[in-house]
């Protein structure tokens, strides 16, 4: 018989939180969907449970049962990076592992002929909990023979749980309690309230009224638990990489031979990723050196782009533009994409007159001096004169805007990277001061700015700084 | 040349500016008054919301107060797309002026959404006269580049030249900003072409640097940003506090001329808000007499009527009453008692309770008219507490109405008088702790769910501290945390929106927007006054104060159900006085529900006071205050009434003053008088010591009275000890002391609703569950006080339920839920009652059938639906419920869980089941066959029972959640309240219950009270601050409580001191209504 088992990494994004606060472990603590007041719980601890909160309770409810009950947010980005790095983990045990597209934390894994690898599955089992341990969480492992009845041994049982046929397995699900498991609270709760405490008293219930009185994901779970409906294991693909690696038998300093293995990756790439519809959004090469540095240079299309001439351009502008230390050993190539449009799908561009000349120009430029050599200012909503603005790199020129009618012509301030000290030129103040103070959540500063005015005519834009006491030149008047 | 104290700053915004200035009115006043200057101007944004207390405190420093507005102004509607509003600031030279201002900012407020204002230039330069017009600031039209989509600025000028004349300026502000020398250069290039002159100023948001953080915290509040991301919303420098007079010269150095200017500007006002002369509006009277006459005829009328016959009235009634008339007509006050007649007339025609409270009871024309029901003579109180010569201010009639019909009230009041002429008073709602923490909190970045963990820990009223921080998880030394603490104790009182008075009119002669800008309430036809109550008292104008109160929808509810079950007319002046029963029902602290005297404080008194007439209910009542409570006169009183100590006046002529507490002063009233008798106080200057107890906190000013007092004492021959201690009483009064007049208004409420509640109990019980919410305890609690007294009470039933609760006889047949019921607890049983009520027959006639609307989740109109659909026939199954109500799953649902449809045969379980089900079905045009048969569900236990209907309907009439816990409480060792109560005096004992109290009053010194209670009835326990310190979450939160301590037992009143306090284990979470907390 075919042997499935479910691992748990029972709330997985309160463990994250957890190694956030270490010292919340004494605390109620639960996981809230957001920082508001009337977020919903959906992950607590046990502190938090014996003070009566439950999952689907709203935060600000659940501070008035358990009232030093500390809360946060886990981004989602954060347990989807966790649950790759858990798969991948997995992977080590078994080929086939299924990760629960519903409970971030569950997978299920294909424990079927590893009794060569393992001297039991007893063992098997052992040793993935010790690697989720070394992972740092937590997790419970059930070996059994179906989907659901893996799943709901995990849910009630701490450590390991092996039931080696069904009739074993099906005795022990039906002694699982409702509440341990991942029930929608509103169907959990009409459960409990009817009576019906464990999974067997569920399985008693009229099948064909289940869906009407308890909402089509209880009917899911009741049909999966009855054996009614065939879930496979669908295992995930291992992520594919679209990367090469090149090693040069001897240091290569001529950028011709490099940039001709580039081509051929390039172009074995862009094959690939157009069968599956995806483009190259930026290349990487990390580079590593004869005197054993290394380095990554990018290069970033206009647009998502399967242009393989392209991409070849854009990598040799920007490897005539690198001076190295010295001759390269290895080179790695990665490609970042996206899933393509139509029109990037096509191999060739398809006019002459290519209306984002602009963006590729930039992107050559980009090549040639580095990715963040073609920047835009972007206005800031702020007082202090540095702050005002932020260089950030652009990749589409802007649309045109019209012009402004101003009534006079104002001056050009122009804005120092960083502040030069102005020793001796406060001698020279016309005008000020003007201040600009705040930012006191923070430490807080005061500037009282000056325009001052040389013999020559020159104006200066300085200020006196309070807490460093001296006087600095933010820019000059043109 | 300017000299260094020759300016005024011009423009100045308070906290009455909401969430924009941040300092009171009054710390701009005195400090423009430390600085020495000799005027200041208040121009809150679009409001006149500061002036009234900055033109208190101007009165009082002797500075003058420049009474303004900033003005925001929109181009004509519609406006342009992308254009901003600008702004202009306007100054009333005169009372014309003021008018006008009042008038354009209700005429900007009344087009606008609530807490919005914009008017027109147009209307700007219509309302110009009186007005002085500052244009000018960096929201100006004047400082700006001209802008296709906004008026042309130079058009603008032109039209404010041509309305305003001399009395324009251009206003220069600055505050060190680098944009300003291009925007000052614009405006007065402008000014220069339309002959504005320059006047200096700066936009003053604080009265002191220090509030640089709490204004930008505000402004955060107001955008809904934090300071993170606020950007320039803040403003960008510390510029724009008060400057003292050196500074402002210095920051106008250039321009000394400017500054010069902003003193004849303040030489040319002379408008004071002590010129607003107010009258009130006439009412309508019958040709031939004036109001004074018709107000004389209705008071003699009125008093005939009380006394039966004219020859009836006493002479010193009908010698007071002339006193009275005389006064009111001298004082013009005619039209004020014509209006109370009115609505009070308005009330009985439609059979609206009202009675009129507070220092009204003071006065036999009161009396007279209706609308009090005490007799002021007979039991011998103070008319100058309600209106004197001297005090030269409208009397105050609050007027209590049933809370249900107060709303006919208030739209007779607009109706008759008309919106111009009537506005309702607003309630100014200011920060308190919690919502200090929450919205600094919030501004400040912090996450939101620690916010609210903060302001959760606190009470009320506590302040912010170390420790509240510590106790929520945070680092008091963190920075931030720093500011959190720092800013909500800054902002606290600061107003942060407008709210509406529960029941205050302004009613005016004049229209209402000539004295006071009116605006848009949240809640539809309503409009709302800029001042609150305090604002219209402080500025002398009438006040009519309709207020709903829950006690009088009671009693008109239990005559209603006493009338239509016993056919007998009950009123509130029919009930007989001086009942027995009653009183030693009131004795006994049997008051769970009675109006005034049903808190844990009061029945702690009860039995030691042990009230036996009407005059006892009036002490009662008064006693519990803080008042008394800290002037250390309750338990003098109690002595000298048990008779342990003997009754004597410090001298002969205080005995008639203080005769009848005793010979200790337990009201208003009395330290009025007795400053009168032995002081020599006029009635007007005894009636200023009053008001000056009551401001004694704030302002110090009872310190004046002392010497005054003490001497004058001396002089008749009181002995210093005693004068000194009067006086210290006096100070203990503080703001708390209570009048006698509103306690006898009260006690008449209080008898009437214990009478009902000692031989109506059914009815009292039945009108009290549906005139909720109100009052001092949960339904729940009601509950098992009814269960107490004996009174059956019967669960919720589809087939017998109305939407209120209802009477149903003994006699009648039990319908098949009853059949079922758990019987209520027997009267043996019962807790600190042991009642002879059950023995009464009327209690045995009547049962209370639980309404649906104690349904959780169940609406009026659900409600209304299943009467009608069951009016028509009865229901057969529930199947027939659904499909004859058309009601959804939810609320079929809540009477499911609630246990309605028992009576059809389904237990609770099963019809949870086949709600949907059935439901479904009724959507379906054809009944269906062959329906499934439902699976056998467990019945429910005992606790579970009760726990469903907690959960349906927060009480349960078939039991109390401990009493299926009993056993295993008992083997705890833990006793029930019967027997706690029942404990000698210093016996350690350890006990468990439902809390359903928490009090922390403010004069308790820390001393915590709490109120649990089980199936038996209550236990009261005391919290030392050691104790609610060590156990504080416990003590604030737990609902489940468990408590060692020591009993404390004396004539008849029961305590536990409380050692310690812990969670009762083993023994899970019973059900519970929750606890009604006030801290």
């Amino acid at each position: 018989m075919d042997q499935l088992a479910c691992v748990d990494v029972a709330a997985l994004p309160l463990q994250l939180l957890l190694q956030t606060h270490p010292d919340w472990v004494r605390l109620p603590v639960a996981v809230v969907e957001d920082d508001r007041p009337q977020a919903l719980v959906l992950f607590l601890n046990e502190r938090a449970r014996r003070a009566g909160v439950s999952v689907g309770h709203r935060y600000a409810a659940a501070l008035a049962l358990a009232p030093d009950l500390q809360a946060e947010a886990v981004p989602r980005s954060r347990i989807d990076e966790c649950v790759r790095a858990l798969a991948n983990s997995l992977r080590r045990y078994s080929p086939d592992v299924e990760p629960s597209t519903c409970t971030p934390g569950l997978f299920w894994l294909d424990a079927s002929g590893l009794n060569r690898l393992y001297p039991s599955l007893h063992a098997w089992a052992s040793a993935v909990r010790l690697e989720m341990q070394r992972a740092g969480m937590r997790a419970t492992v059930a070996v059994g023979v179906s989907r659901f009845g893996t799943y709901a041994l995990t849910k009630c049982h701490q450590g390991m749980t092996i039931c080696l046929d069904a009739g074993e397995e099906r005795a022990a699900v039906d002694r699982v309690p409702i509440t341990a498991l991942d029930l929608d609270p509103d169907a959990r709760d009409r459960l409990l309230a009817l009576g019906i405490e464990t999974v067997g008293a569920f399985l008693r219930l009229p099948s064909d009224a289940i869906r009407q009185r308890l909402g089509a994901t209880a009917d899911a779970v009741y049909q999966l638990a009855a054996g009614r409906r065939w879930a496979p294991l669908v295992p995930a693909p291992p992520e594919e990489r679209h990367e090469q690696q090149l090693d040069f038998d001897s240091p290569e300093t001529n950028t011709e031979r490099v940039l001709f293995v580039v081509k051929r990756v390039i172009d074995a790439f862009v094959a690939r990723l157009a069968l599956e519809t995806l483009a190259i959004v930026d290349l990487a090469l990390d580079l590593t050196l004869d005197d054993r540095t290394t380095r990554v240079e990018w290069v970033r299309p206009a647009a998502p782009t399967l242009d393989a001439v392209q991409l070849v351009t854009l990598v040799r502008l920007r490897l005539d533009a690198l001076r190295l230390s010295a001759g390269i050993v290895v080179l790695r190539v990665r490609a970042d994409t996206c899933r393509a449009t139509s029109q990037q799908l096509h191999l060739l561009p398809q006019s002459r007159r290519d209306p984002s000349a602009a963006d590729q120009a930039c992107a050559r430029l980009r090549a040639e001096l580095g990715s963040e050599a073609v920047v835009a200012a972007r206005l800031c909503d702020a007082h202090m004169p540095g702050a005002k603005f932020v260089w950030e790199r652009f990749d589409h020129m802007p649309a045109v805007a019209a012009a402004r009618v101003v009534a006079a012509r104002p001056l050009v301030r122009r804005i120092y990277t960083t502040p030069l000290p102005a020793e001796g030129l406060e001698e020279s103040i016309k005008r000020g001061p003007y201040v600009v103070s705040g930012g006191w959540w923070r430490g807080g500063l005061r500037r009282d700015y000056y325009f001052a005015e040389s013999g020559e005519g020159h104006l200066w834009w300085m200020y006196y700084d309070h807490r460093k006491k001296r006087f600095f030149l933010q820019g000059d008047v043109e | 040349m300017t000299t260094p104290s020759a300016y005024v700053p011009l423009w100045c915004k308070s906290n009455g500016s909401f969430l924009e200035g941040a300092s009171h009115p009054e710390e701009l006043v005195e400090q423009a008054a430390s600085f020495g200057l000799r005027a200041v101007a208040i121009t809150d944004r679009d409001g006149v919301y500061g002036i009234v207390r900055a033109h208190v405190k101007a009165k009082e420093l002797g500075v003058q107060l420049l009474v303004g507005a900033q003005v925001t102004v929109e181009a004509e509607e519609p406006p342009t797309a992308g254009a901003r509003p600008s702004t202009i600031v306007l100054i009333a030279q005169d009372r014309k002026g003021y008018a006008q201002i009042c008038r354009l900012l209700t005429a900007g407020r009344l087009r606008k959404p609530k807490g919005e204002s914009a008017v027109t230039w147009r209307e700007v330069c219509e309302h110009a006269n009186g007005l002085l017009a500052l244009w000018g600031g960096d929201a100006s039209l004047l400082v700006r580049e001209p802008d296709p989509r906004e008026p042309d600025p130079d058009e603008v000028a032109g039209c404010l030249r041509e309305a305003f004349g001399d009395r324009l300026y251009a206003m220069v502000a600055r505050h060190r900003r680098d944009v300003e020398v291009v925007e000052e250069a614009r405006l007065r290039a402008r000014a220069s072409r339309h002959g504005m002159p320059i006047v200096a100023a700066v936009e003053t948001l604080y009265h002191s640097r220090d509030r640089r953080a709490l204004q930008d915290v505000m402004t955060c509040i107001r955008f809904g940003v934090t300071v993170h991301s606020a950007g320039t919303r803040l403003k960008p420098n510390a510029e724009h506090a008060l400057l003292d007079p050196e500074a402002f010269a210095a920051l106008f150095a250039d321009d000394p001329d400017a500054v010069a200017r902003t003193q004849e500007i303040a030489a040319r006002c002379d408008f004071s808000l002590g010129q607003i002369r107010y009258r009130y509006p006439a009412e309508r009277v019958p040709g031939g007499l004036t109001s004074s006459s018709w107000l004389r005829q209705l008071s003699y009328e009125g008093i005939r009527k009380r006394y039966g016959e004219a020859d009836r009235v006493p002479v010193k009634v009908a010698d007071q009453l002339e006193k009275e008339l005389v006064l009111i007509e001298e004082l013009d006050y005619d039209g004020y008692f014509l209006t109370m007649h009115d609505i009070v007339r308005f009330c009985q025609e439609r059979s609206i309770l009202c009675q009129g409270r507070g220092s009204a009871a003071n006065s036999v024309v009161c009396y007279a008219l209706g609308v009090t029901s005490v007799d002021p003579m007979r039991i011998d109180l103070l008319f100058e507490r309600f209106l004197s010569k001297e005090r030269d201010e409208p009397p105050d009639i609050d007027l209590d109405v049933m809370h249900e019909r107060r709303e006919e009230v208030i739209q007779h009041i607009y109706q008759k008088y008309g919106r111009s002429h009537a506005a309702m008073v607003a309630n100014v709602v200011r920060y308190q702790p919690r919502s200090a923490v929450r919205d600094v909190g919030k501004a400040l970045g912090l996450p939101e769910t620690t916010v609210d963990r903060v302001a959760k820990l606190l009470s009320h009223y506590a302040k912010m501290t170390d420790e509240a921080l510590r106790q929520a998880g945070l680092d008091p030394a963190s920075p931030i945390h720093r500011h959190l603490l720092q800013l909500t104790g800054e902002i606290l009182q600061a107003p942060r929106h407008l709210s509406i008075h529960p029941g205050g009119f302004l009613l005016g002669h004049e229209p209402v927007h000539d004295l006071v800008p009116i605006e848009n309430a949240t809640m539809a036809d309503r409009t709302v006054i800029q001042w609150d109550k305090d604002d219209v008292e402080a500025v002398g104008l009438f006040k009519v104060d309709i207020l709903g109160l829950g006690a009088l929808t009671q009693l008109d509810l239990a005559y209603r159900l006493i009338a239509e079950h016993r056919g007998e007319q009950l009123s509130t002046a029919t009930i007989p006085e001086g009942d027995q029963a009653t009183y030693d029902m009131i004795c006994r602290a049997e008051t769970v529900g009675i109006f005034q005297i049903e808190s844990r404080a009061q029945m702690s008194m009860l039995p030691r006071l042990q009230p036996k007439y009407y005059y006892d209910l009036v002490v009662e009542i008064s006693i519990v205050r803080p008042g008394p409570i800290s002037g250390g006169m309750v338990h003098p009183y109690l002595r000298r009434r048990s008779g342990e100590e003997e009754v004597t006046y410090p001298h002969p002529c205080l005995e008639p003053v203080l005769r009848k507490t005793l010979g200790v002063p337990l009201f208003q009233e009395q330290v009025m008088r007795l400053a009168i008798v032995a002081a020599d106080y006029t009635p007007g200057e005894a009636d200023q010591l009053r008001r000056d107890m009551a401001a004694w906190r704030r302002s110090g000013r009872l310190e004046r009275h002392r010497e005054r007092l003490i001497s004058r004492m001396q002089a008749k021959g009181i002995a210093p000890e005693f004068a000194e201690r009067v006086f210290q009483q006096i100070q203990g009064f503080g703001e708390y002391g209570f009048p006698e007049s509103h306690a006898a208004s009260f006690a008449l409420i209080s008898y009437a609703s214990a009478y009902l509640r000692c031989h109506y109990p059914a009815e009292f019980v039945c009108a009290l569950l549906n005139a909720q919410p109100m009052g001092f305890y949960s339904i729940a609690t009601i509950v098992e006080d009814a269960k107490r007294m004996g009174v059956e009470m019967r669960p919720v039933d589809v087939h017998r339920s109305a939407w209120d609760s209802t009477l149903e006889s003994i006699a009648a047949a039990p319908t098949p839920a009853e059949q079922t019921a758990v019987p209520s607890i027997p009267a043996e049983r019962s807790g600190s009652g042991e009642s002879s009520l059950v023995e009464s027959a009327p209690s045995r006639r009547f049962a209370v059938r639980m309404g649906l609307r104690v349904v959780k989740g169940f609406g009026e109109g659900d409600g209304t639906r299943l009467t009608a659909a069951r009016d028509f026939a009865p229901f057969t199954s529930l199947a027939d419920v659904a499909r004859r109500t058309g009601l959804d799953k939810g609320a079929m649902a809540t009477l499911a869980e609630a246990g309605a449809f028992e009576p059809l045969g389904l237990s609770r379980r099963s019809a949870l089941w086949e709600v949907p089900g059935a439901v479904d079905d009724a959507r379906v045009p054809l009944e269906l066959s062959g329906a499934e048969d439902p699976p056998a569900f467990l019945p429910l236990e005992g606790g579970e029972t009760i726990a469903w209907d907690y959960r349906s309907s927060s009480h349960s009439v078939r039991g109390h959640p401990l009493e299926p816990l009993r056993p295993m409480l008992e083997r705890q060792g833990l006793p029930d309240a019967r027997t706690v109560r029942a404990l000698p005096s210093g016996t350690r004992v350890r006990y468990a219950g439902l809390v359903i109290c928490r009090q922390r009053p403010a004069t308790a010194s820390n001393v915590t009270f709490m109120t649990l209670e089980d199936e038996t009835g209550f236990v009261n326990l005391v919290l030392w601050e050691r104790v609610f310190q060590e156990f504080s979450v416990l003590a604030r939160t737990a609902s489940w409580l468990g408590v060692t301590g020591t009993v404390e037992s004396k004539q008849n009143v029961v305590h536990v001191i409380a050692d310690e306090l812990w969670v009762p284990r083993g023994l899970g979470s019973p059900a519970h209504a929750g606890s009604r907390d006030f801290h």
